[in-house]
């Protein structure tokens, strides 16, 4: 075994023994002030209830060309996002997404998160898709709609607004919490 | 006569089917607060359950470890949490406001002063609370819980006469570039608002109408 060899090793076995020395002096540090009450387990259960309606064969056809400032309820709202769309207004249609959403993606704004994500709808919806209303649903201060988008296929959406100054703006955030995957699973499934 | 009788109970019959109808059909629009524009089946009340398992290791000083011993500024360190929270128990209990700044984590401390700033919660505020509350007040590490890369201690600042107060407290820290640090990252989980250790539970369950 050459110098070199024998050197590396040594390096090795200081390292080794050090983190045994550290992790035995932490161990034994807690262990000489603390009992150990071992590992404990906490299960929180939130039950929200909710009320859900489904629409009456509403196919939509009434939308706008222009902005409008109006609180007209939640799934005129959803109109005024596909009537955005439609106009291929881009300021417009960002108008609509609530405050914290319009923060995290200018926060995002290297990645281009809110154009990418206009490019996307975009590309769902046009002057020949068939949107047709499905769900209605109350969620304590929340309102979730379900459309259905026709194209060649048929894609589900499940938008949820909340009020923001008397207006419904689109929450991209809650659409990442668990409650929401469940309740859009839910719903499907239903 | 008779048949004008029947007639009569069948009438309020009937009248009586219609209101419980009516009554069902208000009850139902009464519950929500907002409604569909476009035509809609009635509402129709559901549920739906999110479970969601903490995972904690817990663990209380032996007996005669419990008292927090302070320390002056010089010989103080943050490289464990317990020395942390030492750290941070001398400079409220020195009424030392710029070495309590020095216990948080940066982002956690922007968001708090951001919020006291809100709340007109400035230096001079928490210097009064500081000198009312913890002064002359004996402190006690009650527990010491570990929760992912967070460590919760817990403890009581007593009352003038040395006896524990009714109110347990927690100060979370994290370790960043090699210092524990009090952290706000855990201020909305239910762990942390729960506080299982306190009381021993193991389960909670909340429902939201």
């Amino acid at each position: 075994m050459n110098n070199l060899a024998k050197n590396y090793l040594s390096l090795v076995m200081l390292i080794a023994i050090s983190t045994l020395v550290l992790w035995s002096s932490t161990a034994q540090s807690i262990e000489r002030k603390y009992n150990d009450q071992g590992e404990k387990t906490f299960t929180y259960t939130q039950e929200f209830i909710f009320h859900h309606q489904k629409y009456q064969n509403v196919i939509l056809s009434d939308f706008i060309t222009e902005s409008i400032d109006i609180n007209n309820g939640p799934d005129t709202q959803l109109v005024h996002f596909l009537s955005a769309i439609l106009a291929d207004d881009f300021e417009w249609w960002l108008s609509l997404w609530s405050i914290e959403t319009q923060q995290d993606w200018t926060q995002k704004l290297a990645i281009n998160k809110a154009q990418r994500t206009f490019h996307y709808w975009k590309g769902r919806f046009n002057k020949n898709t068939v949107a047709q209303l499905q769900d209605f649903i109350v969620l304590g201060q929340r309102v979730l709609i379900g459309v259905e988008l026709k194209n060649s296929a048929s894609e589900y959406y499940l938008l949820p607004f909340t009020l923001e100054n008397n207006r419904w703006r689109i929450d991209q955030p809650f659409m990442d919490s668990l409650l929401y995957k469940k309740l859009k699973n839910n719903i499907i499934k239903s | 006569m008779k048949q004008v009788t029947v007639f009569s109970q069948m009438l309020i019959l009937l009248l009586a089917c219609m209101l419980t109808m009516m009554t069902r059909s208000t009850h139902a629009a009464e519950l929500l607060w907002v409604i569909p524009t476009y035509p809609a089946s009635e509402p129709e009340k559901k549920s739906l359950i999110v479970e969601t398992q903490f995972d904690y290791h817990l663990y209380t000083p032996h007996k005669g470890h419990n008292q927090v011993h302070l320390v002056q500024r010089k010989y103080a360190s943050l490289d464990s949490a317990d020395d942390s929270f030492v750290s941070r128990m001398s400079a409220i209990s020195s009424v030392n406001y710029s070495w309590w700044l020095d216990t948080w984590q940066p982002s956690s401390k922007q968001l708090a002063l951001q919020y006291y700033q809100q709340k007109g919660l400035d230096q001079p505020y928490w210097e009064k609370v500081w000198r009312e509350k913890f002064v002359g007040r004996k402190i006690r590490l009650k527990q010491k819980v570990i929760y992912n890369d967070y460590i919760v201690m817990v403890y009581n600042v007593s009352n003038p006469n040395g006896k524990e107060s009714y109110l347990d407290l927690p100060v979370v820290l994290k370790k960043e570039s090699n210092d524990w640090l009090v952290s706000l990252d855990l201020r909305q989980s239910p762990l942390l608002r729960f506080s299982p250790w306190l009381e021993g539970i193991d389960s909670e369950k909340v429902i939201y109408e």
